[in-house]
């Protein structure tokens, strides 16, 4: 069985099924996912760490009692899986690292982010895992606001240079607290993996369109002690913020990619608004969802 | 003595500051708006002194000021290998 997709702005032909992504019928495949054997070293290698081997085209990453993942020339995707290896388990690296490397290698700006439509446009929130991306876009879901994208979310500019979003997700992954803080049982969901109490929430849009959105701000997500505070960025912290919430930035430097990642960066800073959002800790998820969704009609 | 920019530097201003990045160390550094400015006057290779007097000039401030402030931010910049003084 073959499947078709699009997510975060590559056509992806699979031999494995992705439930999250986007299916899509299209002609010329950007991706193509296979089983097949994976050496276990790559030649000319410019990067090695204990997972990952990197070369000037390929890219290797070893997961061991998983599976071996082997990327050629930024299209071509082959897994070899450990034998008793969960499905679920070896999709996942696909869905992060795997991803992460696809859209680096081809030059798409990639942000740890979950994003929304606001007014017909995309609202990105990013931050580091755990700082609460998916559950904010479940809370506004819930309200109404349709979901695109979770975990990564990728900066289309178009012809005028006009950054859009890429859709790319109809799934969010949340932690088995998150859906009981808005009176969901787990058990009804999917685990996303064995032994790992995160769950599968699937979000539906009236069309399950591929098309970009104009991308209007970005906010920076971070759990705090203090008080609830969003303010607007406009100095040069925005760097700063979209460095650190680039998906899986060190691929970037592995690479080779800090001239294109760092192009479009700024092509972004100055042309949408950025916020942080520093959330406390004990804040009812409701009441942030409240204030949340009464900036977005203000921006 | 003449000051250039280093050519594998990146540059992009945000509002009136500047972020340079280094793409062989990976490295990024922001300036302000008189940096941001210094950097876009040394587009043509200048020496120390041509610097200082655009500096003196556009700013309406002594040279001897503009060399006193000016000396430490370049020797930080050649330091970080951002620009080249020759």
């Amino acid at each position: 069985m073959i499947y078709k997709y699009f997510s975060n702005g590559l056509n992806i032909q699979s031999e494995i099924a992705f439930p999250e992504l986007i299916e899509f019928n299209h002609e010329i495949d950007d991706v193509f996912i296979r089983f097949g054997s994976v050496p276990d070293k790559i030649d000319n290698t410019v990067f090695e760490g204990p997972f990952r081997q990197i070369s000037q085209n390929d890219f290797l990453l070893n997961i061991k009692g998983v599976a071996k993942y082997f990327v050629k020339g930024g299209s071509e995707v082959i897994i070899d899986p450990c034998e008793g290896a969960e499905e679920n388990t070896v999709r996942l690296y696909i869905l992060s690292t795997i991803f992460g490397y696809l859209l680096h290698k081809n030059n798409i700006l990639a942000l740890h982010a979950s994003s929304i439509v606001s007014n017909n446009e995309a609202i990105v929130f990013a931050g580091p895992s755990g700082s609460g991306k998916s559950t904010l876009a479940l809370g506004l879901y819930k309200r109404g606001y349709e979901v695109i994208n979770d975990d990564i979310s990728s900066v289309y500019f178009d012809k005028n240079e006009v950054p859009h979003v890429y859709p790319g997700y109809k799934h969010l992954k949340l932690w088995a607290n998150s859906l009981e803080s808005y009176g969901y049982r787990p058990i009804n969901f999917g685990k996303i993996r064995a032994g790992l109490e995160k769950y599968s929430y699937p979000v539906s849009r009236l069309n399950s369109s591929i098309e970009t959105i104009p991308l209007k701000a970005v906010f920076f997500l971070e759990l705090s002690n203090l008080s609830l505070n969003i303010t607007e960025i406009t100095d040069l912290r925005i760097y700063n913020f979209i460095q650190k919430n680039t998906f899986r930035y060190g691929l970037v430097k592995q690479i080779g990619k800090h001239n294109f990642h760092f192009q479009n960066s700024m092509k972004l800073a100055k042309q949408i608004k950025f916020f942080s959002i520093e959330r406390p800790l004990e804040m009812k998820i409701i009441d942030f969802i409240d204030i949340v969704s009464e900036k977005l009609n203000t921006i | 003595m003449v000051i250039s920019r280093n050519n594998d530097i990146l540059a992009n201003a945000i509002g009136s500051e500047t972020v340079m990045m280094s793409i062989e160390q990976g490295r990024y550094y922001g300036t302000n708006n008189t940096g941001s400015y210094i950097w876009k006057l040394l587009e043509t290779p200048l020496s120390f002194g041509e610097l200082c007097d655009r500096l003196a000039n556009d700013f309406n401030i002594s040279k001897d000021q503009c060399v006193r402030e000016v000396e430490p931010f370049l020797a930080e910049l050649s330091k970080e290998n951002i620009i080249i003084v020759q």
